[in-house]
């Protein structure tokens, strides 16, 4: 039953991710992208995460992609045919980006000694023990499991991403303000 | 039930699950679709009143076949899909728009769970332990349904109209957000019926939790009427303007389908705001006689009830908000207001213990 449901929501999600990468419309490829992240969440639901998967939702479909939207729409962009010099810079930065990114999943697939293991009660790597359906409900699933990880093991890491966040609003708030010498 | 078909009790169980959940989510589907078709009927005649003059009153008795006729009306309208539209999105966005509305009822709990005859029953579809992110995340889905109607129809009246709806959805969420996490607080759960429950166990509803609960349910409203597009909010399909705003190139079923997601939206949110605030079933106690539960559900749709009276009242009393005030009151009232309030009830709940509210009556 899972394996089935499995099956058919990965293959949704590589083919609108291909179609999502092949389109000329960016407003089409961000509704693939949208499809994607949508099959993400019921992956996640079948791992047990609840919280991990609505999350997804609301934070990746729900506010940040109807922001690229907004973008799309406001721009109203007909992609510029990129010129051959621009394309053969860009293709090898790629297919390197591509190989890297699939060694690294296979490298944290394999458990290599080095990456943390952060769920407690599981010999396996995080994302093998996903994989084989071994993280239990009260492990993936419950938000106090997830806000106590991320408050006392994770705290440092948090708090940085925080800092990060918080030196962007405010070089939005510095660019987005209205210069009075120059109004 | 064991061996039966030569299936185990665990398949069964399944079976049994996925059978009730398809007979509740067929009567909540229609439910809502029934109580839209005569809330634009009773919109109609309070407006009418409100206004000093009748509604409508010919078709039928005090008018009650009004909706069907109106449907009869919509349903075999010409269904006009501009020449330069996106066809594909143009489909898709009122379909976007109607579903998430619908599937939002699932997690709300209408009434106590309890055991008829000794079988247990439950008034919700699913109970699930991040019920209000779900209902908040599939909420923020529907907005898609008016930012592509604006998009595909390739008219800049509908543009703007869908440029609008998505500033005005994405900042009011965040008010909203932090309001109803007041309550998640207080409650010290993200379950719905568990947040019900605590409010029932201590007697007291969290907008009567002072001060923090109260400014919590306001705003929590407000916003709430900001994120359905409702008057004064609905600078979205704001006519004087915009003609119809996102739906102008809008026509037949299609339309209608837009109308229906904004009513069931104004349901969801009325519906969320009696759970989080103002005790869902509260005053029927949760573990009473099977006779006094069977009454949960009936105080829950009486408390819906005010709510959606209370939004035709806003509509027929207050005008439209400049789009500029709308983002200020959003970002520079609401928003501080409820981060505040949020840290305040977090303070409470930290010095005393859960249950024992200092400034409760």
């Amino acid at each position: 039953m899972e394996f089935l449901i499995f099956s058919a929501v990965a293959a949704i999600a590589i083919a609108a991710g291909l179609l999502m990468v092949l389109q000329r419309n960016a407003m089409y490829s961000a509704l693939f992208l949208v499809v994607v992240f949508f099959c993400l969440a019921v992956i996640y639901i079948l791992l047990g995460a609840y919280f991990l998967a609505v999350v997804q939702v609301a934070v990746y479909a729900g506010a940040i992609m109807v922001l690229m939207l907004f973008v799309i729409m406001l721009l109203n962009v007909a992609w510029p045919e990129p010129d051959d010099r621009v394309l053969g810079l860009l293709r090898p930065l790629g297919a390197t980006a591509a190989v890297t990114f699939a060694m690294l999943m296979a490298w944290a697939l394999a458990g290599t000694p080095g990456l943390p293991s952060p769920l407690p009660g599981t010999s396996l790597p995080v994302g093998a023990a996903m994989t084989l359906g071994r993280v239990g409900e009260a492990q993936a699933g419950h938000v106090q499991e997830v806000a106590v990880t991320l408050f006392s093991k994770y705290l440092l890491p948090f708090e940085l991403v925080s800092i990060l966040l918080l030196a962007a609003i405010l070089g939005a708030s510095v660019l987005a303000r209205k210069r009075p010498d120059h109004a | 039930m064991n061996g039966i078909f030569g299936l185990d009790g665990r398949t069964w169980d399944i079976i049994l699950a996925i059978i009730t959940a398809s007979i509740k989510a067929f009567v909540i589907v229609n439910g809502l679709l029934l109580a839209f078709a005569y809330m634009t009927l009773s919109e109609r005649k309070v407006l009418g009143r409100m206004q000093a003059r009748y509604g409508p009153n010919r078709a039928g008795p005090w008018g009650i076949l009004q909706p069907i006729a109106d449907g009869i009306k919509l349903a075999f309208k010409e269904d006009v899909t501009p020449r330069q539209a996106n066809r594909w999105i143009h489909l898709l966005a009122p379909c976007l728009a109607l579903v998430p509305a619908l599937i939002i009822f699932a997690v709300i709990p209408l009434g106590p769970e309890m055991e008829v005859f000794g079988v247990p029953w439950t008034w919700h579809v699913a109970r699930v332990n991040v019920a209000y992110l779900y209902a908040a995340a599939i909420a923020s889905v529907g907005v898609y349904g008016i930012v592509l109607a604006g998009w595909a129809s390739n008219s800049k009246y509908a543009l703007l109209g869908g440029l609008r709806a998505s500033a005005q959805v994405i900042s009011y969420e965040l008010a909203q957000g932090l309001a109803a996490m007041t309550a998640i607080v207080m409650a010290g759960s993200l379950d719905l019926y568990e947040i019900v429950n605590q409010q029932v166990a201590s007697g007291l509803p969290y907008a009567l939790y002072l001060p923090f609960g109260l400014v919590a349910f306001v705003v929590y409203v407000i916003a709430g009427v900001a994120e359905a597009n409702r008057a004064p909010f609905d600078l979205a399909e704001a006519e004087g303007e915009l003609g119809a705003g996102f739906h102008t190139e809008y026509s037949g079923f299609k339309w209608s389908m837009f109308f229906m997601a904004e009513y069931v939206n104004m349901i969801n949110i009325s519906a969320l705001a009696s759970v989080l605030f103002l005790g869902g079933w509260w005053p029927i106690p949760t573990d009473a006689p099977g006779v006094v539960q069977a009454l949960g559900p009936v105080v829950f749709l009486v408390k819906i009830a005010l709510f959606m009276f209370m939004f035709i009242w806003l509509r027929a009393t207050l005008p439209r908000l400049r789009f500029d005030r709308l983002m200020s009151l959003g970002w520079k009232v609401l928003l501080p207001v409820a981060l505040v309030n949020l840290i305040g009830t977090a303070t409470v709940v930290a010095l005393w213990p859960l249950g024992t509210w200092p400034f409760a009556n």
